[in-house]
Order: structure tokens, then C-alpha cells, then sequence
């Protein structure tokens, strides 16, 4: 192994982040070094003297990563808040769609069910709209460069996190108010023994398909705002510093 | 010249080496280096993460392309990134001037009285 991939492996474990910008940043550090390199050589060094010359120019791992580590954080916020921005205006619009095409839930509850399905779905809206308008500011808070990235991202991942157990949670309660009464008709039915009203189709193919994709979704969501928070957590600087050896004194890499 | 004295200039000194055309992340050093006269005294591996936060900002764009046989990420000044380095020697220029008001010594004469 060289001396220029063995620091470019050694900045690689200290920071992380998206992989596609992660592997992008890391190969244009190489890149960058391997031009170093050939210009000492092109001036008259020896090769291995070229490589320690080019990545003492570069600066420590130590002294480096945090920069690297605040970049690819501001990324993962604006990801996850594009995510965010996306997936939760899809899932309302998706719904309305299959309410307004008349998809049925089964027999319909009395009017005081109704009624608490109604604001619980109001409710999913207004969750809905506030993490979408969370996520497209702190989306639109990543173009300045001044912008904290941890604190966006973490942010970011709060937004995902709430929105998701928000909407999810109201659901979920929203079909338990429904059902409920389904169900008791179910015993009803079977007691009194009513097959006209059976509730054979009370839950359709569509809405089935319906709530699986929106579960999956709202996993997919919990999954993101996770790495976010693990991004905005891990990348402080003060965890990583207490990460390494004491005894290293701030510039020991090895190549100076 | 000290590298911290740099670091809060180093992105507007980038935008302005990008002026004259794209350049890749390793011309970009040399042509800081060389327009500074071998001054610039910073650890070349604070431009990348610079490069990323200007993209970040959508001040430049950064794109992989092919230049002399060999796969670079290049970077491109946008029209945003030209009004911010317009802004930004502006604001030099004022600074620049307001201190060295101050800073300069006083005449003689102005010292007498």
C-alpha cells in the first residue's frame, strides 16, 4: 500500500456520511495527492519522497476530518429532508386519491365513528404539512454555508422521525375507530346471522396494497431519520477526538 | 501568511481563481499558490472540503469528467458564484480600505500637532 492510499484509507475511517458523496470526496482526495505526487516527481524527487512531500502538504487526518465531516453532514440533512419533503406530500395525495375514487373500508361505523375518523384524518393532514414545510426549510437552510450541518441534520431527522410516528401512529388509531365497529358487526353479523351485510370484502385488494406500501414507507422513513441522527450524533468532533488515542498527539499520522 | 488568516478567505479566493474557467480540484491549489506567489500557506487538503461547501451552496458545480486521459471532478463558477465573488470584493475593498485608514501611521505633521 502506498503512502497516499494509506491515508486516504486512514481520512476514509474518520469520517462517514452518504456513501456516493463519501466514495466521491475520498476519490478526489487521491486524485488530488496523485497530481501532488507527480509534480514533486516532474521537480526532480524520488517517489517516495514525492508521496510524504504531498501528503504533508495535505494536512493531518486529524486536523482534516472535521472539515470533510461537516460537509458530507450537511448532506445527509439535505437528503433527509428531501426525503421528507417528497414522501409525505406522495402519501397524502395517495390517500386522497383512493378516498376520492371511493375506495371503502368496509361496512360504514355510525356517525360518531365517522366523525372521530374525520379529525383524526385532519390531523394526519395538518402532521403531514408541518413536517413537509419543516423539511423544505431546513432543506432550503443547507445552501448556507454558514448553516450548522449538525444541527440541521439532526433537525432533519427529528422532522422524519416526528412526521413518521405521527402520521403512522394517527393511522393506525384512525382504522382501530373504524374497526371496532366493524368488528362488532362481524359478531353481530355472525350471531344474528345476516349473510347479506357479510364483511367478506370489508378490507379490498386496493386498500390492502394502500396500507402496505404506506407502512413500508413510514419503516423507510424511521430508517432515514435514524442515519440522520446517527450522521448528526457521530459527527461531532468532540466524540470523534475522544474516539482516539490519548497519547497521539494532534498531528500524528505517520506521514509528516 | 498563516494558514488561519486564510481559512475565513479561502472560499471567496476560490471563486475568484474559478473566474477565468473550470479547474479541478489540484489546479485550483496551484493556481492559488501561484497567483499568491507562493504565500498561501495552507494545508492543500482544506480546498476540497472548501470545494464541497461552495457546491453545498450552489455557488460552484462540481461535475466528473475526463481530463488528459484521467477521470477529475471539476469545478465550474454558476451565476450565483460569480455575484458572490462580486459581493465579496466589494467587501474587501471597503474593509480592506477601512482598516488601512486606521492602521497607517500617522504624518509627521499631524503627529505634532
Amino acid at each position: 500500500m502506498t503512502t497516499i492510499d494509506a491515508y486516504v484509507s486512514e481520512l476514509g475511517r474518520a469520517v462517514h456520511g452518504p456513501a456516493r458523496v463519501r466514495r466521491s470526496m475520498l476519490r478526489e482526495v487521491h486524485d488530488g495527492l496523485v497530481d501532488a505526487v507527480e509534480a514533486y516527481e516532474e521537480s526532480g524527487l524520488d517517489p517516495d519522497t514525492a508521496q510524504a512531500r504531498a501528503v504533508a502538504d495535505f494536512g493531518s487526518v486529524a486536523e482534516l476530518a472535521e472539515l470533510y465531516q461537516a460537509e458530507l453532514t450537511a448532506r445527509r440533512g439535505r437528503v433527509t429532508a428531501l426525503y421528507v419533503a417528497i414522501v409525505f406530500p406522495a402519501m397524502m395525495l395517495g390517500w386522497d386519491l383512493l378516498w376520492r375514487a371511493g375506495m371503502s373500508w368496509g361496512p360504514p361505523p355510525g356517525p360518531e365513528q365517522v366523525e372521530r375518523v374525520r379529525s383524526l384524518a385532519t390531523l394526519v393532514d395538518i402532521v403531514t404539512v408541518a413536517a413537509t414545510g419543516a423539511a423544505l426549510a431546513l432543506f432550503g437552510l443547507t445552501f448556507l454555508r454558514s448553516a450548522a450541518p449538525r444541527v440541521l441534520t439532526a433537525l432533519a431527522g427529528v422532522t422524519a422521525a416526528v412526521g413518521a410516528l405521527g402520521t403512522g401512529g394517527l393511522s393506525v388509531w384512525m382504522n382501530v375507530a373504524w374497526m371496532n365497529v366493524a368488528w362488532m358487526d362481524v359478531v353481530s353479523m355472525t350471531v344474528v346471522g345476516d349473510p347479506a351485510t357479510a364483511t367478506a370484502d370489508s378490507t379490498p385488494g386496493p386498500a390492502m396494497l394502500a396500507y402496505s406500501v404506506s407502512g413500508a414507507l413510514l419503516l423507510a422513513t424511521l430508517g432515514v431519520a435514524a442515519g440522520a441522527l446517527r450522521t448528526a450524533i457521530s459527527g461531532d468532533p468532540a466524540r470523534s477526538r475522544r474516539g482516539r488515542p490519548r497519547s497521539a498527539p494532534a498531528d500524528a499520522t505517520g506521514y509528516r | 501568511m498563516k494558514p488561519d488568516a486564510v481559512r475565513g478567505h479561502l472560499d471567496g479566493l476560490i471563486l475568484a481563481v474559478l473566474e477565468s474557467g473550470p479547474l479541478h480540484g489540484y489546479a485550483i491549489i496551484e493556481a492559488l499558490q501561484a497567483r499568491s506567489g507562493g504565500a498561501l500557506d495552507l494545508p492543500t487538503g482544506t480546498v476540497y472540503p472548501a470545494l464541497r461547501r461552495l457546491e453545498r451552496a450552489a455557488l460552484v458545480s462540481g461535475a466528473w469528467s475526463t481530463v488528459g486521459g484521467r477521470q477529475r471532478r471539476t469545478y465550474t463558477l454558476t451565476r450565483a458564484g460569480r455575484h458572490a465573488l462580486a459581493r465579496q470584493r466589494a467587501e474587501w475593498a471597503e474593509f480592506s480600505s477601512v482598516v488601512d485608514a486606521v492602521l497607517r501611521p500617522r504624518t509627521i505633521p499631524e503627529a505634532a500637532s
